[in-house]
């Protein structure tokens, strides 16, 4: 038999513990709007690793930063050069992030578009079939992720540490000499 | 596998596709944090290395920037764990136990109830019963119920990312690595009044 450590089992029913009751207190919401019904169609057909990663990434970019240049427990080089690589950091990933998840979607996307067609195109549809075609596309898109974290660990470590380093270099240079030129 | 005679325990004999293909179909949520901490971790390191020969950056700096990137990741799995998984189960449940009414599907519901006898909607999660296990008779509605649940969990866990990953986060990294960069200075202060010191007696 499997053995189960009891530390996780206990964090899993608290947790969904937890969860149960805050739906239970929950006020019941009715989703009659169109328009918001519409669009979570849309999200659901439509949305993907890549639409995730940009959202989160520009999010990112506009937050980030100027958390790290408003951080008042370092002195004010140490604040600046967090600052840039920070900055640095998160449009270089973002870039590349979103490139690599792209070009390993469309790996797999002939698959999903053909797995799609069997399922929508068929006349017979029923629970275990949807069952079927639900797993197959989870599949697909856990492969999609899969190749998706094998390719972003390269590109992290030859693309996006180096290019971050210098990127950080040159916004740190300019930001320096700036404040240098202000005090002067 | 033997390299030299050294068993590597680590690398399996065959890469077994069943397991990948049991954890990708029922476990989605281990397989999502399985992927974004070995990404997360890898980028990491990478970064690491990367402030850690870079030698435009002074010792205080990189004191900083090291245990600022140790604690992001660390501080992004657990808090990601826990918040936007955790939203975007809550937003799950929400659509399956009814709290969430969608006016078309709630005739299907409304009549399961009366079959029933299930008197309040309430009773569907206290009984444990889904409403994607009372749409299983509708294949229409029940990939309809899917679209919307999918569509929402998905906008909501994206928030939490948001929140989790780009708010409080950062916050959390910053204190923790300044509080390190703290400590170490005032260690190396502490070292080099000492050397001064008995450097003094020395001489004296």
């Amino acid at each position: 038999m499997k053995k189960v450590s009891p530390f996780k089992t206990v964090i899993k029913k608290y947790y969904n513990r937890v969860i149960e009751k805050m739906v239970h207190y929950s006020p019941g919401i009715s989703l009659s709007n169109k328009r918001l019904k519409d669009s979570f169609e849309k999200v659901a057909k439509y949305a993907n690793n890549v639409d995730q990663r940009a959202i989160i990434g520009i999010t990112s970019i506009l937050t980030q930063p100027f958390i790290d240049l408003r951080n008042k427990n370092v002195d004010e080089d140490t604040r600046l050069t967090s600052f840039a690589r920070t900055l640095s950091k998160l449009t270089i990933g973002t870039c590349v992030g979103i490139i690599v998840r792209q070009l390993c979607l469309n790996v797999f996307d002939k698959k999903k578009k053909n797995v799609n067609k069997l399922f929508f195109e068929n006349s017979k549809k029923n629970f275990e079939a949807f069952n079927r075609y639900n797993k197959r596309i989870t599949l697909i898109t856990a492969l999609g992720t899969s190749l998706g974290i094998i390719v972003s660990i390269a590109t992290n470590i030859l693309i996006d540490a180096p290019l971050t380093q210098v990127s950080t270099n040159f916004i740190c240079k300019k930001l320096k000499t700036s404040e240098k030129g202000g005090q002067e | 596998m033997k390299i030299y005679g050294i068993k590597l325990p680590l690398i399996p004999k065959k890469i077994n596709l069943s397991k990948f293909y049991k954890l990708a179909t029922k476990d989605k949520n281990k397989m999502f944090i399985y992927t974004y901490s070995i990404g997360l971790a890898a980028s990491s390191a990478a970064h690491i290395v990367g402030v850690k020969r870079n030698e435009n950056m002074s010792m205080q700096e990189k004191l900083f920037l090291i245990p600022q990137e140790i604690a992001e990741a660390a501080i992004n799995i657990g808090i990601f764990m826990f918040l936007s998984l955790g939203l975007k189960n809550y937003t799950d449940k929400m659509f399956e136990y009814g709290k969430i009414k969608i006016p078309e599907i709630d005739k299907f519901v409304q009549k399961y109830m009366k079959e029933n006898n299930i008197k309040d909607s309430k009773d569907l999660l206290k009984k444990g019963i889904q409403i994607s296990d009372i749409l299983k008779s509708d294949i229409n509605q029940y990939i309809k119920f899917n679209k919307y649940k999918n569509g929402a969990s998905w906008i909501i866990s994206i928030l939490g990312s948001i929140i989790s990953c780009n708010i409080i986060t950062p916050f959390l990294r910053n204190i923790i690595a300044a509080k390190y960069q703290h400590k170490k200075i005032n260690m190396k202060d502490d070292k080099t009044k000492d050397n001064f010191v008995s450097q003094k007696l020395e001489n004296q």
